[in-house]
């Protein structure tokens, strides 16, 4: 876990969200929000979120991931988890 | 007990899931590379990848368990394209049966629908002795149901042990994908608008489970259960939740026709945009040839499903809420 940065998992993110959004992960910005600016419903969110944690083998509370709107709260959530 | 659920991340699945895993029974889960885990995981089941399309991922799955409920299977996006899409999910359940024949699974469970029984008019109150029959309307989603079933149940004649549960309008906890708990949540975000009245019958989903679980136990389960409950109108609900919830009920009814029209434009712009439909047509068609049944048969034989309709509906309410799909 010592080499997981906050620069690998915004890579990750980025690339998990670009490929559900069909788009490149160099045309998405932190601020982008899932459903106003990338198009995303709320399943496809879900199905984002579960993608990210799987990846990181990460257990999420549910409640407090389901409140995730941007591409930088999920990656705050994703560092705030993993590096302490 | 040593049981697959192949479908474990949808609706019916994670109820099954919760409900042995509650019981104390270990369990393995199938899940899709992409499905949505984030509730199955909680539940901490042995999760492995597997596809009904692959048969050599589902054996492999089937590996060293007695029983499977099959609670998963071709879900059509959009009534569009029937005869590929009935080629598809009988190409698929043929799969999920093979695999189940060649692993020696000694009980093998299909959640199917109410929409597959045939259509009675009138009062009558359905049963399974009515048996199910080619479907009425266009949906694609009732013609897909109905091919898969006639599969399974050839299986079952052949000699395979097990039993298929033909599951009314789901309620409760566990709706990720907001099937039938759309009215709890739409209701209670006051976005409902409009609706079209008909006839349907609601069950509790913690029911629904539970009878699963007692048709795998059963020594010699029946081939057809009915899974039901509350024989009402949609009008009915609508009313209770209203009332329940302190939300305005719909301004609008629509009728049925023009109800069924506006269905049809929206399947075909949401296929053509690839966007998800609001209101399906297969919803539509459930209103349009929607039946009451009697549900006598699972509560003799395998559990007394008896949840009232208020408490089922607080529990789909509170589990919307938690997680956000009601503001």
């Amino acid at each position: 876990m010592s080499s997981i940065t906050r620069e690998k998992i915004q890579a990750d993110v980025l690339k998990i969200i670009a490929l559900l959004g069909e788009t490149k992960p160099e045309k998405l910005k932190l601020e982008d929000r899932l459903r106003e600016d990338l198009g995303f419903d709320s399943l496809k969110s879900m199905e984002a979120l579960s993608r990210i944690t799987e990846l990181y083998e990460v257990d999420p509370e549910l409640d407090e991931v389901m409140e995730l709107k941007t591409l930088k709260e999920i990656v705050d959530y994703m560092v705030r988890t993993l590096i302490p | 007990m040593n049981p697959l659920v192949i479908g474990g991340t949808g609706f019916i699945g994670y109820n099954i899931v919760k409900a042995l895993t509650d019981k104390g029974c270990p369990v393995r889960s199938t899940r899709r590379e992409s499905s949505n885990t984030l509730f199955l995981r909680k539940l901490k089941p042995e999760l492995v990848t597997a596809d009904i399309e692959d048969t050599a991922s589902l054996k492999l799955a089937m590996k060293g368990c007695d029983v499977v409920f099959m609670a998963a299977g071709h879900y059509p996006r959009y009534s569009v394209g029937l005869k590929n899409q009935v080629a598809y999910a009988v190409r698929t359940i043929r799969n999920v049966l093979e695999a189940a024949r060649e692993s020696g699974i000694g009980r093998f469970i299909f959640t199917s629908s109410v929409t597959t029984l045939r259509y009675m008019g009138g009062d009558h109150l359905v049963n399974e002795k009515d048996g199910i029959a080619e479907p009425p309307g266009r949906s694609v989603y009732f013609a897909v149901k109905y091919a898969m079933e006639q599969e399974v149940a050839r299986e079952l004649e052949s000699g395979m042990s097990g039993s298929i549960l033909n599951v009314a309008g789901c309620l409760g906890p566990g709706d990720i994908k907001m099937g039938t708990g759309f009215f709890v949540v739409e209701m209670a975000n006051r976005t409902l608008s409009s609706y079209i009245d008909g006839r349907i019958n609601f069950v509790d989903s913690e029911d629904v489970a539970e009878a699963h679980i007692a048709a795998a136990l059963h020594p010699a389960p029946s081939q057809r259960y009915i899974v039901g409950n509350h024989n009402m109108t949609v009008s009915g609900l609508l009313s209770m939740i209203s009332e329940r919830y302190n939300v305005p009920m719909p301004r609008k009814k629509v009728p049925l026709g023009a109800g069924y029209r506006a269905a049809l434009v929206k399947e075909y712009t949401g296929y053509f945009r690839k966007q998800r439909v609001s209101i399906p047509l297969e919803f539509v068609d459930m209103l349009r040839f929607g039946q009451h049944y009697d549900c006598s048969k699972v509560r003799d034989e395998l559990y007394n499903i008896s949840t009232p309709l208020e408490i089922t509906l607080d529990k789909s309410y509170d589990w919307f809420k938690k997680f956000k799909y009601i503001k």
